[in-house]
């Protein structure tokens, strides 16, 4: 369903720049070469190189204040609009440079898809808060948009709850419905990443299961890349684990072998909650 | 003395003071419509006023005082949400702005009679206006202008961050985040601040007087053309409001029952700016409701 092609990032030349880093690996859609983001003086991300494999799910863990949401931030170039947020490195997507002046900000930001920590529905309907990205970028046919929004808020598992109740006030839902609409509201621009920004962390634990059967479903489609300060959750639903640390990876691989066999002390540490 | 003593000593004191505000506020509206309900009548609010005899209306000055509120809100609200995004979305924080801020906030404390002889100086003599509606809804709009900035500019201020990095996450442009996203969010509060203004645009007298005008020319109620001189619409033409009427009444109006006119005319305008006041209430509420807030 969700296309895997390299899509022009470029609008005005239509042409894929192609990235020149050599080590650039085709397999993963996304990657990161020695980013690293500074607030003011403070460094919040020092040199993090990280690839996301495609159809995945990959977890960034750390205690609070290690970078992982800045990182998770400077993705889609949310850190852009923050003053004083300074940012170097690369960020390759699909092979294209996303730092590259050539790139639009605004297709990034379709492909490459967010939901944050709480739920944020737009003062409108359940039917325009999923509708209006596809109108923003042209949609008009009132049948094309229904579909849409049908389709998208079934593969946010929220459809058989709301399909009565199309064009009442989003805001009247509760949180973990709230949270699931927005996720339908990102998918319906069709993107091939997901970057999930502690999700469930202000959910009931039935929203929060809810939330996660959802992202194991979505992986299947979709590149995801989730923050969480839950180890279980962390365990339950990643292939692949990043752990953070005062801005940088101290261990990244497979979600398997960090959780019962990981290599750095630290790590041991901080899955077993002595740190954090 | 304990602090339950104490307690009990603010509290009273508190009754006591509320208690002197709603005697005063209550005892004004009982004088007013006391005196001024027995003289309304259909008759009263639609006919024209009578200058030497007995039983003249306000009917023009009634409809004055609309067709200005409808012209001061179609200059100025334009004007103020332009002003109130770009001061909530776009300002940063410059010593430039701050001025333009202190500015807004003299500008809104400004006595109307000097807005209303600035409008005569500059609407009424350099522009060639004349006393005029046009006049008075561009002093009115200059009366109205910062208070509206200031509401409009709060409702945006009061839609979370959150919204707007929701937007940005869509791919929207800042514009484009501001006009589908935050105005529809702040659309409750931005409406209730525009009636609550206009409540206190149509009690205007002041800044009306050397504007607007303190006559009203024979007007013909079956003419809509407002390019025709006896028409209501013509803007051109001066136009005595309520306030305004009253206010000239009691200074130098002859008729027997001036007293008696200048009562109803005022319990009128009451009655009007408590209809502004409970229907930006409800419009609000209703407005809160559709969109779900809770």
């Amino acid at each position: 369903m969700q296309s895997v092609a390299l899509q022009p990032v470029t609008m005005k030349t239509n042409r894929i720049k192609q990235a020149d880093s050599p080590d650039l690996q085709y397999s993963s859609v996304l990657q990161t070469t020695n980013l690293s983001v500074y607030y003011g003086g403070h460094c919040a991300v020092d040199q993090v190189s990280l690839s996301f494999p495609k159809q995945s799910v990959t977890a960034l863990i750390g205690p609070s204040g290690c970078g992982k949401s800045t990182f998770l931030r400077s993705i889609n170039r949310m850190n852009d609009d923050v003053d004083s947020c300074r940012t170097e490195g690369a960020i390759y997507y699909e092979g294209v440079d996303l730092h590259s002046p050539h790139v639009n900000l605004h297709e990034i930001r379709k492909q490459i898809g967010m939901v944050f920590q709480r739920p944020v529905p737009f003062a409108k309907s359940i039917f325009k808060n999923v509708a209006a990205g596809p109108m923003r970028y042209g949609v008009k046919d009132k049948k094309e948009l229904q579909r849409i929004v049908e389709e998208n808020l079934k593969k946010a598992a929220l459809w058989e709850e709301v399909k009565d109740q199309l064009h009442t006030s989003a805001l009247r839902l509760s949180g973990g419905q709230q949270q699931r609409l927005c996720i339908a509201r990102a998918l319906a621009l069709q993107p091939s990443v997901l970057l999930l920004d502690e999700p469930a962390s202000a959910l009931d634990p039935v929203s929060t299961t809810k939330i996660e059967e959802l992202i194991s479903q979505l992986k299947k489609d979709y590149t995801i890349v989730i923050v969480t300060h839950n180890m279980q959750q962390a365990a339950r639903i990643s292939d692949e684990v990043a752990y953070f640390y005062m801005g940088r990876v101290i261990e990244h691989g497979p979600t398997e072998q960090v959780f019962t066999n990981p290599r750095h002390e630290q790590t041991a540490h901080y899955i077993n909650g002595r740190i954090g | 003395m304990s602090a339950k003593r104490k307690d009990q000593l603010a509290t009273a004191g508190l009754y006591v003071i509320v208690g002197i505000i709603i005697t005063v506020l209550a005892g004004l509206l009982g004088f007013v419509f006391v005196k001024g309900v027995p003289q309304l009548s259909w008759q009263f609010i639609t006919s024209p006023p009578q200058i030497f005899k007995e039983g003249g209306g306000v009917g023009p000055q009634l409809f004055n005082s609309f067709y200005l509120l409808v012209l001061t809100l179609i200059i100025s609200v334009p004007i103020a949400i332009g002003a109130g995004i770009y001061l909530a979305e776009y300002a940063k924080d410059h010593w430039i702005i701050r001025c333009i801020r202190v500015l807004i906030e003299v500008l809104s404390s400004l006595p109307s009679i000097v807005v209303g002889l600035f409008g005569f100086l500059f609407f009424v003599l350099y522009m060639g206006w004349g006393f005029s509606i046009l006049s008075g809804a561009f002093a009115l709009s200059v009366f109205n202008l910062p208070l509206l900035v200031r509401v409009i500019e709060q409702s945006i201020h009061n839609v979370p961050k959150s919204q707007r990095e929701a937007g940005w996450a869509l791919g929207f442009s800042k514009w484009e985040t501001i006009t589908t996203i935050i105005l529809p969010a702040a659309l409750p509060g931005i409406v209730t601040g525009i009636i609550l203004a206009s409540g206190r645009v149509f009690g205007e007298a002041a800044a009306l007087i050397y504007t607007a005008g303190m006559s009203t020319p024979i007007i013909d109620f079956t003419n809509w053309n407002p390019l025709s001189p006896t028409s209501p619409l013509h803007p051109f033409r001066p136009a005595e409001t309520m306030a305004v009427h009253i206010w000239k009444i009691n200074g130098e109006g002859i008729m027997p029952d001036a007293a008696a006119i200048s009562d109803g005319a005022a319990a009128l305008l009451i009655i009007s700016i408590l209809f502004f006041n409970f229907t930006s209430r409800f419009i609000g509420n209703l407005l809160f409701k559709k969109m779900g807030a809770n």
